[in-house]
């Protein structure tokens, strides 16, 4: 990454003790700092080295696909996550969200209407859900807890509205199957454009004026405030950024699955927080950052993967991201204590 | 005789914070503690409740000595009973809920019973003559409500024998009105024989109240007697006493600290005397303030001073777009500033604040150093890393920040250093008018230094600067003139002669 960033993994904390110490604590810090901050890194490439020596299935093309293209749908939720996290609010309604996006463009393709509509249309709503969630939790000065809690009970009614009780799958424009379906060197489509969404919301969080003030403002809303910082504007900026987000995945979900169910969405909410919460021990620890995240959803899916193929009954799977996520956090707690 | 102390001495890190102190506190009587900050008054209250033990001297409580008092509830346990600045409140419970907390919940079957509840503390809040209803919420009460129940709760932490209160500025945050409300019942637990130890920077209390004052400085007792044997006047000279220490920034030699600043920026000091004003006050209201005016002169650096409810907190906050004003206009060069005002619009006019509270509105704890001196302007230096590298290798040279790590996060930073990058962020916006809140509180010597040279130095570039401080020596020897706020108005400007610490003591404690 960025020089910034490489300095700050370089130097912090530890620096000042491996300055002072011998080479044999040199190496030693340096391995501490490898294995508390890119433990989870490492956890991944043990269980691809485990999995791949255990399940003659598992490093094949075919599974590498499937377990790819699985989580476009919840990277982007995870992403959504993160910008109001960053800001220091939370949005709830993500999970209802991608349900509701993903029933209107379903609907509006029953209707008759073409993709040039229904694209449009899932992404703006999106941005409008966002705009509603932030202008509540800023202009009314409500807990964005509460506020998207709301806004999402409320939109799971609106989905069950849409659905007429059907799932609904007619007419769903072919270029948005061909999205979720189709394939680009050997990938899904979705997992490439998620590359892509994941890649622009890095430059942006990291490298551009208002990802940094987004940082700001979640550091301390007062002193961005006094410092001249627009903190309203950013905040509802973040929940409109996650409201469009939660419109890319809409669309991943409409064309993979190529019809829409009203119970779809809430389940995607805690995976999303699991993997914006276990990113933030990674990459750029104590912060919510896009490759952590990424790092998390892609530990978690391998997992759940690998012990499906190893003939693990399906229920291990929230065992073993639960499992993960409070263990990956408080390795992260314990080394934040060492070096303060 | 109550509670006496003697040859008491008390060092921190090779600095004596109290220097064979003695006191000497009887029944019956309000013993007045007064000294600036920084004079042990603090400590000398910490050693009588068992937060710190001394290094040498003795204790008597009663007929018993006890040598040091080993912890608050030791100190409860010898009748010393004591009520700090900050009510022990929870402001969504009620009254009886946050004494039970002390208290203990009467209970049946271990369910709480609520009618005892309210009986047993509506009998002690009576038995002190204290009038508070015990369902109120704790967050209704007005500040003497809450000082008074704070006081019983104190009080009635001592089970057997009270033999000393203590008052750690109780009244420090409380209207003038209030404070005497609290003080009377305090004068009243002090007629029933017990010895009362007040600390305290307000002489207006004393009048009437005081049996005796003593008075510390520097960690020692510079005057004790009673208090009707010397006039404030006196009693402000001692607390102040001679002229010493800091240096007159006028004799330092000439920095180029804020001009290597700006050049990293290519801003630069404004270079033709600009006639007329740069800030105009008019008419100010508030809260406080009934009408408050005055100008500042390019380059200025203007005093202010007064007690708490002259206005004196609320100007900063008002001037630096945080605060709304009620009435009056705020004019920066020409530019009438709005009637809303946000900290936005302040910063674009010019007018930029130092904040007195480091952590929560000055700098951001978990970002770097790097970003919080940008912060004002993070739009500026968008992929112009190497620009901000060079500014940031400025500021912590120019200021010696240690560590010298621009992406040292801003919260890991002692004092001092987290005031100078802050200091840094605003001068390097090349402000038309900086207003300091108390910039040297909790920073070190060193720090002090480096701050005020590069303060002289922003002012020989034209900036102006609304220095607020508590201490009157900073105000004598940065200032061209000190505003005394006081009900509301300005009610002097001292200038030339008078710019003396002892007179601007006189008229800000007074």
């Amino acid at each position: 990454m960025s020089s910034r960033e490489t300095a700050r993994v370089g130097i912090a904390p530890n620096g000042k003790l491996a300055v002072a110490a011998g080479p044999s604590s040199v190496l030693r810090n340096a391995a501490t700092i490898v294995f508390t901050r890119y433990a989870t890194v490492l956890l991944l490439v043990l269980f691809v080295v485990v999995f791949s020596a255990t399940s003659p299935q598992f490093l094949t093309a075919a599974n590498w696909q499937n377990l790819l293209v699985v989580q476009a749908v919840v990277s982007c939720s995870a992403f959504a996550a993160i910008l109001p996290l960053v800001v220091g609010e939370f949005d709830l309604s993500l999970g209802n969200m991608i349900g509701f996006l993903t029933m209107l463009g379903a609907f509006l393709s029953g209707q008759g209407y073409g993709v040039l509509t229904v694209i449009p249309v899932m992404l703006v709503c999106g941005v409008l859900v966002g705009l509603l969630n932030g202008f509540l939790t800023v202009y009314f000065q409500i807990s964005s807890f509460i506020a998207t809690l709301g806004t999402g009970i409320l939109l799971s009614g609106v989905t069950m509205g849409l659905s007429g009780g059907q799932v609904l799958f007619d007419g769903i424009p072919q270029a948005i199957l061909s999205v979720g379906q189709g394939h680009f060197l050997g990938l899904g489509v979705t997992v490439w454009l998620t590359a892509v969404i994941a890649v622009s919301l890095l430059y942006l969080l990291e490298q551009t004026p208002f990802g940094r003030k987004l940082y700001a403002v979640g550091g301390s809303e007062r002193v961005a405030f006094l410092a001249g910082i627009r903190t309203g504007l950013l905040k509802i900026a973040a929940f409109a950024l996650a409201g469009l987000l939660i419109g890319v995945g809409a669309i991943f979900a409409l064309g993979q699955n190529g019809a829409a169910n009203a119970g779809f969405g809430p389940e995607l909410l805690l995976p999303a927080y699991a993997a914006a919460f276990l990113g933030v021990t990674t990459y750029r620890p104590g912060y919510y950052n896009i490759p952590g995240a990424v790092i998390a959803i892609l530990l978690m899916a391998v997992g759940f993967n690998g012990l499906n193929l190893l003939g693990a009954p399906f229920w291990v799977q929230p065992i073993f991201n639960g499992t993960v996520l409070v263990v990956a956090v408080i390795c992260a707690r314990a080394e934040s204590r060492q070096t303060k | 005789m109550a509670v006496t102390a003697t040859s008491v001495r008390k060092v921190f890190a090779g600095l004596k914070a109290l220097d064979d102190v003695a006191i000497d506190l009887r029944n019956g009587e309000i013993h007045a503690l007064l000294g600036a900050n920084g004079s042990g008054k603090s400590t000398l209250a910490k050693v009588l409740t068992g937060v710190y033990q001394p290094d040498r001297g003795e204790i008597t409580v009663g007929a018993a000595r006890v040598g040091r008092i080993a912890s608050p509830s030791h100190a409860n346990q010898l009748g010393i009973a004591v009520v700090h600045q900050e009510a022990p409140l929870i402001d969504s419970m009620t009254v009886a809920e946050g004494m039970a907390l002390f208290r203990g919940y009467p209970t049946a079957g271990g369910r709480v019973r609520w009618d005892r509840l309210r009986d047993e503390t509506t009998a002690l809040l009576r038995a002190f003559d204290v009038d508070v209803d015990p369902d109120r919420l704790a967050g209704t009460l007005s500040p003497a409500e809450r000082a008074l129940v704070a006081m019983v709760i104190a009080l009635d932490q001592v089970k057997t024998g009270l033999e000393l209160l203590i008052l750690d500025e109780v009244t420090a945050s409380l209207p003038e009105k209030q404070a005497a409300t609290v003080l009377d019942r305090v004068a009243a637990v002090a007629r029933a024989g017990t010895a009362v130890l007040m600390v305290t920077h307000r002489l207006a209390e004393l009048q009437e109240r005081a049996d005796k004052v003593t008075v510390l400085r520097n960690g020692r007792v510079a005057h004790s007697a009673p208090a009707d044997a010397v006039d404030h006047k006196t009693l402000v000279a001692t607390m102040v006493g001679p002229h010493d220490g800091l240096a007159a920034p006028g004799g330092a030699a000439p920095s180029d600290i804020v001009s290597r600043l700006w050049a990293t920026v290519s801003r630069s000091g404004a270079g033709e005397e600009e006639q007329g004003p740069v800030l105009q006050v008019r008419r100010l209201a508030s809260r406080f303030m009934r009408d408050v005016s005055f100008d500042v002169r390019r380059g200025e650096i203007v005093g202010v001073a007064g007690l708490i409810e002259s206005g004196v907190n609320e100007l900063p906050q008002i001037l630096g777009g945080e605060a709304q004003r009620q009435g009056g206009t705020l004019v920066v060069g020409d530019h009438e500033l709005p009637r809303r005002m946000t900290p936005r619009a302040a910063i674009r006019a010019g007018l930029m604040l130092l904040p007195v509270d480091r952590l929560r509105s000055g700098g951001i704890g978990t970002l770097d150093l790097t970003e919080n001196v940008l912060l004002p302007e993070l739009g500026g230096f968008w992929h112009a890393r190497s620009r901000e590298r060079r500014v940031m290798e400025e500021v912590i040279a120019c200021f010696d920040v240690r560590p010298p790590h621009p992406e040292a996060l801003f919260g890991r930073l002692s004092g001092g250093n987290q005031q100078k990058i802050l200091l840094g962020k605003w001068l390097l916006q090349r402000p038309s008018v900086l207003i300091l809140e108390d910039p040297t509180s909790g920073v070190d010597p060193n720090a002090r230094a480096k701050m005020f040279e590069a303060l002289a130095d922003a002012a020989r570039q034209g900036v102006s600067m609304l220095f607020f401080s508590t201490e009157p020596e900073q105000l004598a020897a940065m200032c061209s003139r000190v505003l005394i706020l006081r009900d509301g108005v300005v009610a002097t400007e001292l200038t030339g002669g008078d710019l003396d610490q002892e007179i601007i003591s006189q008229w800000s404690y007074a």
